[in-house]
């Protein structure tokens, strides 16, 4: 019965936070993934959809390696597009991508934050405004709502410059300390900094932007953004397919964990697949009762040598040896008097013959004990040590080994 | 279901398993071992499917049946026998997993075993309770492999079973033989020199060492051609009264068995020399008040009634109150009597705090005090110690041990006898001082 009343508790519990769950407004997913397959504000779906329009059906691939791999083992003629977050580069990646540049392709890679050697190398460096808000759901809402609106102007050669209104989530970082020499500067923010630039002196070319969010769902769908985004995309040669690498946001796309090794290998595979079915049965079949439930009772304790312990303690705290040593001298004159019928009033020669012949012991041995007996008889101080030698010789007399 | 729930699996399985996958690792590197390992791989599934066919093939191939007392003596090792019959046409490794009483708290007790087709064998164990009181038997657990010994299929059988554990009347038993025919002094049970006899004449019989010169029948001597001797009859219907104490100072466990529950078993024993021998013999037991009285007699149903009168006693193991016990004793018991005290002082001042009432009862009766040596003290007198504060704490155990004496003498100062007993040895103890004093004649 008793077990009844928890499950229904339990139960009860259960079934009270699905409900409130489900009561529980939904919230965004505010997380920025610019992955092809995201539906998600800050996904890219709706992106990919609009390169369709904008290459001729082309459909806009996604790559999941790094810059080096592409160029150097895959050796891709497509364009790139690099849509990350942060973009951290290796040299071997920089050597690659200016390498690629160089050979006449283009590429642009939007992140609200660079590092690595690309800052080096191309020369610039970035500022953030606030990183925290990228990842506050709540904020980020609250900005889009509201009305912190930034303009970014977008200038292309000799064309009219024009103005499009960006949320401040998505004008975060601008690029700082350029070497104007480096660089053609494509668009700027309303405070004049550079967020779109173009590094020259390349056989192709290299974008740069810091408005990765310019390509996500959420601004190409906006009404006054999208034209931005399309304009963004017009910088690519229509005639060669565009590659989306998605590896600076979300890594490796593939199976990463080591079973891929063992799955792949019939052999390793059976061992696998045993060695997990026999887990699973040891689990089921070691845990079955062999018996019925022996509930536990504890035994009753005999606690006299705690107890005698706890005594010796706090005579010991007190360390006066010679209360000790007559407690001991007692029990040994008990010990005699029963055991060998003698009187223990005096401790003369005769005594201590009697109990030599008695007891069995030499008379030399009886006669050392005897010396500690009297003295403790007699009443003087006794020390550790000598509380220690009365304990070898009464051992030695009582034939404790 | 009843399939998955009787379904067990033994280690052999899991070696196999183990070695296969041993083997698949290798056949990674080299390849026909990997042929080998799935060969190995379906004989071994074969061999799975076969033993469950086998075990399963047949209802109820094992018989089991448990033979115990109804009764059990607390205290004693008590017999219980399994009986196995195996109906199988093919020889089984058995294992064998009693359901005992929880009591015992026993929790690893397996037998093995193997059964040739049709044979029947029989475990014999013992177990030893420490509390009275209802014991509950489980069914018996069988589990049989054959010999290919993958599976293992549990049989649950024999009945769930209670029996009840009795003040140990088994060394009622032993000491009652040995009390009639006069054979104590092979258990420690020494002959008392009889002074101050009684002289009722009883009959002529044999002489045998021991007995007095003095009462030789010289006439009957020459009459048969050996030593005779008068026997007198021992004074009859005096009354024993054992008298329990069941207060807090009768907790305390000796070999898992409370100081109260030796005090049990030994008045068991010693009411029973007390009926055989033609005495009255009663029961009183007391904590902070006087709990029961069973009154003393010599009725055939005595010994019943007082077997189930100390079965069913329970305590609070509360302080004792020895005034109550004085006045009950001088309302209800009128007779003087052999009182037989069962209880423990630790300390002289525990002593002298009862002594009062102690020699008020004395003035009516024949007090027999009854209290033990601690065993477990005992221990740390006679063990070496290595330092100073253990010299300390064996000089206290010496002065306890000590004090135990003093009381002794305390209580003979008084006119009380006493018994100062290891637990052990209680049932002897007592039944000696109680042959000591019926041969003197104090009662």
């Amino acid at each position: 019965m008793k077990d009844k009343k928890y499950i229904i508790f339990l139960v009860a519990i259960i079934v009270l936070y699905v409900f409130y769950e489900l009561q529980k407004p939904k919230q965004l997913n505010w997380t920025s993934t610019y992955h092809a397959n995201h539906s998600i504000p800050f996904g890219a779906l709706a992106t990919h959809d609009l390169m369709k329009d904008l290459f001729d059906d082309q459909a806009l691939t996604s790559a999941y390696k790094t810059v080096y791999e592409l160029v150097n083992e895959d050796s891709i003629q497509d364009n790139l597009l690099i849509i990350a977050d942060g973009v951290g580069m290796d040299p071997n990646d920089v050597n690659a991508l200016l390498k690629y540049v160089n050979g006449g392709g283009t590429a642009m890679i939007s992140a609200r934050n660079f590092g690595g050697d690309l800052l080096d190398t191309l020369g610039f460096a970035i500022t953030v405004k606030d990183e925290t808000l990228a990842y506050d759901f709540e904020a980020i809402q609250a900005a889009l709502t509201g009305e912190a609106l930034e303009t970014v102007s977008l200038k292309f050669g000799d064309e009219e410059s024009r103005v499009y209104p960006f949320s401040t989530i998505a004008t975060m970082s601008y690029f700082s300390s350029v070497e104007e020499d480096n660089f053609d500067i494509l668009a700027v923010n309303e405070a004049d900094q550079p967020v779109l630039m173009e590094y020259k002196g390349m056989k192709g070319n290299l974008y740069l932007s810091t408005m990765p969010l310019a390509f996500t769902n959420y601004f190409v769908l906006g009404e006054e953004t999208a034209e931005f985004t399309s304009s963004l995309m017009s910088l690519f040669p229509k005639d060669t397919p565009l590659l989306h690498n998605e590896y600076y946001q979300l890594g490796r796309l593939e199976a990463q964990t080591p079973l891929r090794v063992v799955l792949s290998n019939p052999s390793l595979k059976w061992a696998f697949f045993i060695l997990s079915f026999t887990l699973l049965i040891f689990i089921f079949f070691e845990s079955k009762r062999r018996q019925r439930i022996i509930p536990l009772i504890t035994p009753l304790k005999n606690m006299s040598i705690e107890f005698v312990e706890t005594l010796g303690r706090l005579y010991y705290r007190q360390s006066d040896h010679r209360k000790l040593a007559a407690k001991r001298v007692n029990y040994w004159k008990d010990f005699v008097r029963g055991h060998y019928n003698l009187r223990t009033d005096y401790f003369d020669e005769r005594f201590a013959q009697g109990l030599a012949n008695k007891s069995g012991q030499s008379l030399k041995s009886i006669n050392v004990l005897l010396e500690f007996i009297k003295r403790v008889e007699a009443g003087v101080a006794i020390n550790q040590a000598e509380l220690m030698q009365i304990e070898k010789q009464l051992n030695a007399f009582y034939g404790i080994k | 279901m009843n399939f998955i729930r009787s379904f067990y699996i033994t280690n052999r399985f899991f070696y196999a398993a183990g070695a296969l996958v041993f083997l698949f690792i290798i056949g990674f590197a080299v390849p026909f071992v990997e042929i080998i390992a799935l060969v190995i791989f379906y004989l071994s599934l074969a061999c799975l499917v076969i033993d469950t066919l086998l075990l399963y093939r047949i209802k109820e191939g094992i018989n089991v049946e448990r033979l115990c007392t109804e009764k059990f003596s607390n205290g004693d090792e008590n017999p219980v026998r399994i009986i196995l019959e195996n109906r199988y046409p093919i020889a089984l490794a058995l294992q064998v997993v009693d359901e005992l009483p929880e009591q015992l708290q026993i929790r690893d007790q397996v037998f093995r075993l193997s059964l040739e087709s049709g044979g029947v064998k029989e475990i014999d164990y013992n177990i030893r309770p420490t509390k009275r009181g209802a014991y509950a038997f489980g069914v018996v657990n069988v589990f049989a492999a054959t010999v290919l010994g993958i599976v293992r299929r549990r049989y649950q059988l024999g009945e769930a079973k209670d029996v009840a554990v009795y003040p140990s009347f088994i060394q009622m038993r032993k000491y009652e033989l040995l009390a009639i025919s006069n054979q104590l002094q092979a258990f420690g049970v020494k002959k008392i020199r009889r002074i101050g006899n009684n002289m009722e004449f009883e009959q002529i019989k044999n002489y045998v060492s021991g007995d007095d010169y003095r009462k030789v029948n010289w006439k009957a001597t020459a009459r048969r051609g050996h030593l005779m001797v008068n026997q007198y009859q021992d004074e009859r219907s005096q009354q024993v009264y054992s008298v329990i104490d069941k207060g807090r100072v009768m907790q305390m466990p000796f070999e898992g068995l409370s100081l109260l529950d030796y005090a049990i078993n030994s008045s068991l024993v010693i009411s029973n020399i007390a009926l055989k021998k033609g005495d009255k013999a009663g029961i009183v037991t007391f904590q902070q008040k006087v709990n029961s009285i069973l009154p003393a007699s010599s009725r055939n149903m005595q010994l019943n009634l007082i077997l189930e009168h100390l079965y069913k006693q329970k305590t609070g193991y509360k302080e004792s109150d020895y005034s109550k016990l004085y006045i009950a004793l001088k309302r209800k018991v009128t007779q003087r009597s052999l009182v037989l005290l069962y209880t423990n002082f630790e300390s002289l001042s525990a002593l002298k705090r009862q002594l009062p009432f102690l020699k008020r009862i004395k003035q009516q009766h024949l007090l027999v005090c009854i209290f033990f040596q601690n065993t477990e003290v005992e221990k740390v007198i006679h063990r070496k110690a290595e330092d100073l504060e253990e010299v300390y704490t064996k000089g206290i155990a010496e002065q306890l041990a000590f004090e135990k004496k003093l009381i002794v003498k305390e209580l003979q100062a008084n006119g009380i006898h006493t018994i100062l007993t290891q637990p052990k040895e209680l049932s002897v103890n007592t039944i000696n001082k109680y042959l000591e004093l019926k041969s003197r004649g104090l009662i």
